[in-house]
């Protein structure tokens, strides 16, 4: 892609993303998610690969469906009530609510409607995979939290609760590094959708953990381009500290208690445990522990062993790397050690 | 609500239902999606009218005008996938699955 | 007029339901055509023309060319039509039995309660000082669009722009 078009492409996804999280009109949010959706697709088919031209067919036919439903709404709506804003969605209004929370959880990939989110991420480049399982979620989101009193919270649980479910049973059979990330990821959508009705603020502070750990954990895997389990194995003998450093970031994916991954799942289980919700609390911490299960799979076979190979390959650790990141060190600090400091995150509320 | 608005509604829920149906031509789901646009545009058009909102009526025009972008956009991956495959059914698309 | 109305979202319903059981595209962009005929003329019962003549003239008329063209890029030997596969009749005899049982049921409870706008003639005259002068809601409406939220229109026409560029980004390749 040129470099003209792309800046033109990019900038407009960034503005579409941007009119949706500013405005508070029905109208204008729509047109931010379209805009957003539109521009997204040349990013997707970039490599022109029969693979990367399915995975933009499938995103857009979902996503368009999804803003069609998310227009229907719009319309019944301003049917019922007389009104355009986003505060204004009546949560007894059956019609109303289910179909904008099956909108908005079909662009978020959620459960019912998460078959998308592992082809399309595996379809695309690692780059590409990193826009769309962080950049893309930000508009449905912010609209998430912009009418979260009006949500009828026994679906949006519903569908969290059936999220974190696919989310650690789905990749446990996965050996595609970029599926394994889209199953993570939907399991981390409905961890945030599960306290968006209790607490919206935590689910800001989830999302902005989970934005670290994936922008980490796909930066350090385009690193040397590895997109399977062989690939990831092979690393200890090309870049040893990469190794280390994505054992760190998957435990911290997985929310193990030292790290900064552990801080979101602790808030959440306290939250919901305070509302009197102690079942759904358990059973999403039990399911948690199946996404550590494929975690610790991958850093079983990245560090914990050293995978035989040649000896002509052992010496590739000595050759600088291609590719540099510029925030990978800062992120990694980020995204691992500051569970210190999250007291001040009790400033958010 | 009125019965033509039912009828809208019902209108549109077969479109939804038929864009959602996995087989066939990747054609005819986007005529399914030009469908349930067209829907949202009558329904609109009318609420907007019945309330008197005239300033409104902006909003099934822009409607038309992203639908219409949604439309090309649409055509252009038909192309693309057609180009590839030699048809453009949907079940064609089985690359990437699990 | 209302029921005539009524019975064109009747046919708008059958309409829709012959495209969205999927025949093959060629059926079904005859489908589309009349579902947009009728939607056309259904808004124009109700009074909004313009808003008729958009939808009808501009969008479907210029559209279906591209569709139509598409269309001829994915035909076949033995289209599909309604009556070829079990799957499409079962599609759409379930799609008109829906609309039958709606229409029996709303035959039963509310008997016909079909006007939507009849009581809104009101809206189409302006009393002023001397005699009246009649004003057109939809295109009034439209029209705003360039002057009082302009920058809907930069947003449109950005939208549309961009949409160019990627429809030839996508189809160029490499």
């Amino acid at each position: 892609m040129k470099l003209p078009i792309l800046t033109i492409v990019m900038t407009t996804i960034f503005t579409g993303t941007m009119l949706t999280m500013i405005s508070s009109h029905w109208l204008l949010i729509w047109i931010g998610l379209e805009i957003n959706m539109l521009s997204i697709i040349p990013i997707l088919t970039k490599n022109q690969k029969p693979r990367s031209t399915e995975a933009a067919t499938k995103y857009f036919l979902t996503q368009a469906t999804a803003s069609m439903l998310l227009m229907f709404t719009i319309v019944f709506n301003a049917m019922h009530s007389g009104q355009w804003t986003t505060t204004n969605i009546d949560p007894n209004n059956m019609i109303v609510s289910l179909t904008m929370i099956i909108a908005l959880t079909m662009k978020l990939g959620m459960t019912p409607f998460h078959f998308w989110v592992p082809e399309v991420t595996q379809g695309v480049s690692l780059m590409t995979g990193m826009l769309l399982l962080t950049w893309q979620k930000l508009a449905p989101i912010s609209i998430m939290m912009q009418m979260f009193t009006s949500i009828n919270s026994i679906i949006l649980l519903l569908i969290a609760l059936m999220s974190v479910l696919v989310g650690g049973w789905g990749g446990l059979n996965q050996t595609q590094l970029r599926k394994i990330l889209a199953y993570s990821s939907i399991a981390h959508m409905g961890w945030m959708m599960a306290i968006l009705t209790f607490c919206p603020s935590l689910t800001m502070l989830n999302l902005l953990i989970y934005l670290m750990l994936t922008i980490i954990m796909f930066t350090m895997l385009n690193m040397n381009t590895n997109t399977t389990t062989l690939t990831l194995s092979n690393l200890w003998n090309k870049s040893p500290t990469i190794t280390m450093m994505i054992l760190i970031s998957l435990l911290s994916l997985g929310g193990l208690p030292p790290l900064t991954g552990f801080l979101p799942k602790w808030v959440i289980i306290q939250e919901l445990t305070k509302n009197n919700n102690i079942a759904m609390a358990t059973v999403m911490a039990i399911m948690a522990l199946l996404n550590l299960y494929f975690y610790m799979r991958l850093i079983y076979s990245t560090s914990l062993t050293l995978f035989p190979t040649p000896n002509n390959i052992k010496m590739k650790w000595q050759f600088q790397p291609k590719k540099r990141s510029l925030f990978l060190s800062p992120l990694i600090i980020l995204s691992t050690l500051t569970l210190p400091l999250s007291p001040v995150f009790s400033t958010l509320n | 609500m009125p019965s033509i608005s039912i009828n809208i509604i019902l209108a549109f829920t077969a479109a939804l239902l038929g864009m959602l149906m996995f087989r066939s031509h990747m054609m005819s789901s986007l005529l399914c999606l030009e469908g349930m646009m067209l829907s949202m545009f009558i329904l609109s058009t009318l609420i907007i009218l019945n309330m008197q909102f005239t300033m409104s009526f902006i909003m099934p025009i822009l409607l038309l005008v992203f639908a219409a972008c949604e439309a090309a956009i649409g055509l252009a991956l038909l192309v693309t996938v057609s180009n590839i495959y030699g048809l453009d059914h949907i079940q064609n698309l089985n690359l990437l699955q699990c | 007029m209302v029921y005539a109305i009524f019975l064109l979202s009747i046919i708008l319903v059958l309409s829709f339901m012959s495209f969205s059981s999927k025949p093959s595209p060629i059926y079904g962009g005859v489908g589309l055509i009349i579902s947009g005929a009728v939607g056309c003329s259904i808004i124009m019962g109700f009074g909004v023309s313009f808003m008729g003549l958009m939808v009808f003239l501009i969008y479907l008329g210029g559209m279906l060319v591209v569709f139509g063209y598409t269309t001829a890029m994915a035909t076949e030997e033995y289209p599909e039509t309604w009556g070829s596969s079990i799957v499409i009749w079962g599609a759409l005899l379930s799609g008109i039995l829906m609309e039958l049982l709606l229409m029996v049921w709303l035959l039963e409870h509310d008997g016909m309660e079909v006007a939507v706008g009849f009581n809104k003639l009101e809206s189409w005259i302006m009393f002023m000082d001397k005699g009246f002068s009649i004003i057109r809601e939809d295109s009034l409406g439209v029209s705003a669009l360039y002057n009082y939220v302009n920058w809907f229109m930069v947003a449109a026409g950005w939208a549309l722009f961009v949409s160019v560029l990627i429809v030839i980004e996508v189809i160029r390749g490499k």
